[in-house]
């Protein structure tokens, strides 16, 4: 039974990893995405982290990939650009990266058979445990209490060792992690609050103003009667009607430079 | 109920590639952080399965930490593709070529 777990989410990993490469629709990637994670989690699971299998799934699949779709789903036409050719340069040096890591696949492949041993350690020793819990400051330390049960049952209390360990040894790790997630939170706020001008949006309307008024003829309206301006607007519009040889356009390709002659 | 270390690594190096090869071949800035994160991943994985593998549980500490780094990694990623795409009206990683907008 675990044979057959393992198997599945083994090739639901690789799959899923496949697919959020290959996909084209960055939604679809990121569904793919999810099955690679909850496999991973679930591989987790049968590694003895409970933990990390609750932790992976929260994280993962609770913030970090409702993070991802709601990017996706902001930004429009995030489909990659048909048409352009992809740099050559980059296929090749996914071939190389490919052909580098081939000698580190066989090399797994050969020893698949050795390390297929069933080979896991004894638990932790218990009186190594306490004595590193003597050994701490007096004001982290651990109830000892807490500490009994791991030595009964080694591997199984995996939380428990795991939480025992995070708030003593590795304390310290695990505040600074709390100082780079309030930092990323307070740039992520900024980041998104600040208001960019935006070059290709102003670019756009200087152009679009050239354009029209490039395309009208006339004179910049500076103090002028609207009224006036719109006659001969549209004078000029029936003059082209009449004779269908000039090209005239209110919107011109940006491409066409050329009707600047014609009148 | 014997697992083989071999196949988690093996499988750990794989996924390695693949994010590796579509941070090369994709252009969506966002299908690149999903890459990373595929590569973030299989770190992960060599993490627990050698923790397993050695009866020590600091390999699984470590991949806490490292989830709660990609966390908040991809916050701030995120936000910055947002900003960027507020100013430039695309995420095409070749459209990208100036640092000032």
């Amino acid at each position: 039974m675990t044979d057959f777990i393992f198997n599945l989410f083994w090739s639901m990993v690789l799959v899923g990893g496949l697919m959020t490469v290959t996909r084209r629709e960055p939604v679809h990637s990121a569904l793919w995405l999810v099955a690679t994670l909850f496999g991973l989690a679930v591989l987790y699971l049968l590694m003895s982290g409970e933990f990390l299998f609750a932790v992976q799934i929260f994280v993962y699949a609770g913030g970090i990939m409702v993070l991802y779709l709601f990017v996706i789903f902001l930004v429009a036409g995030s489909k990659e650009g048909e048409g352009r050719p992809e740099p050559k340069l980059h296929r090749v040096l996914g071939f190389v990266l490919v052909f580098l890591f081939a000698p580190i696949f066989i090399t797994l492949l050969m020893g698949l058979k050795v390390a297929s041993e069933p080979e896991v350690g004894p638990p932790p020793p218990a009186a190594a445990v306490a004595a590193k819990n003597d050994s701490l400051p007096e004001a982290i330390q651990l109830n000892p209490a807490l500490l009994g049960p791991v030595e009964a049952s080694g591997q199984k209390m995996n939380t428990l060792v795991f939480g025992t360990r995070l708030f003593s040894e590795y304390l310290f790790p695990f505040e600074l992690v709390s100082v780079v997630l309030l930092v990323a939170m307070i740039g992520g706020i900024a980041l998104s609050r600040k208001r960019f001008t935006s070059y290709s949006e102003t670019e756009e309307a200087k152009m679009l103003a050239e354009t029209v008024y490039r395309g009208v003829r006339i004179a910049p309206p500076s103090g002028e009667d609207p009224e006036q301006i719109l006659q001969v607007f549209q004078q000029e519009n029936l003059e082209r009607h009449r004779h269908p040889g000039s090209d005239f356009k209110v919107f011109p390709d940006y491409e066409e430079e050329s009707n600047d002659g014609s009148k | 109920m014997t697992v083989p270390f071999g196949w988690y690594l093996f499988l750990s190096a794989l996924l390695f590639v693949i994010g590796a090869v579509g941070v090369l071949r994709r252009r969506n800035a966002i299908l690149l952080f999903m890459c990373i994160e595929l590569m973030l991943n299989a770190v992960n994985l060599t993490f627990v399965a050698a923790a397993r593998h050695l009866g020590q549980l600091d390999g699984q500490l470590f991949v806490f930490l490292v989830i709660l780094v990609a966390a908040a990694e991809v916050a701030i990623g995120l936000s910055i593709i947002i900003a960027i795409y507020k100013s430039h009206r695309s995420v095409d990683v070749d459209d990208l070529k100036l640092l000032k907008w």
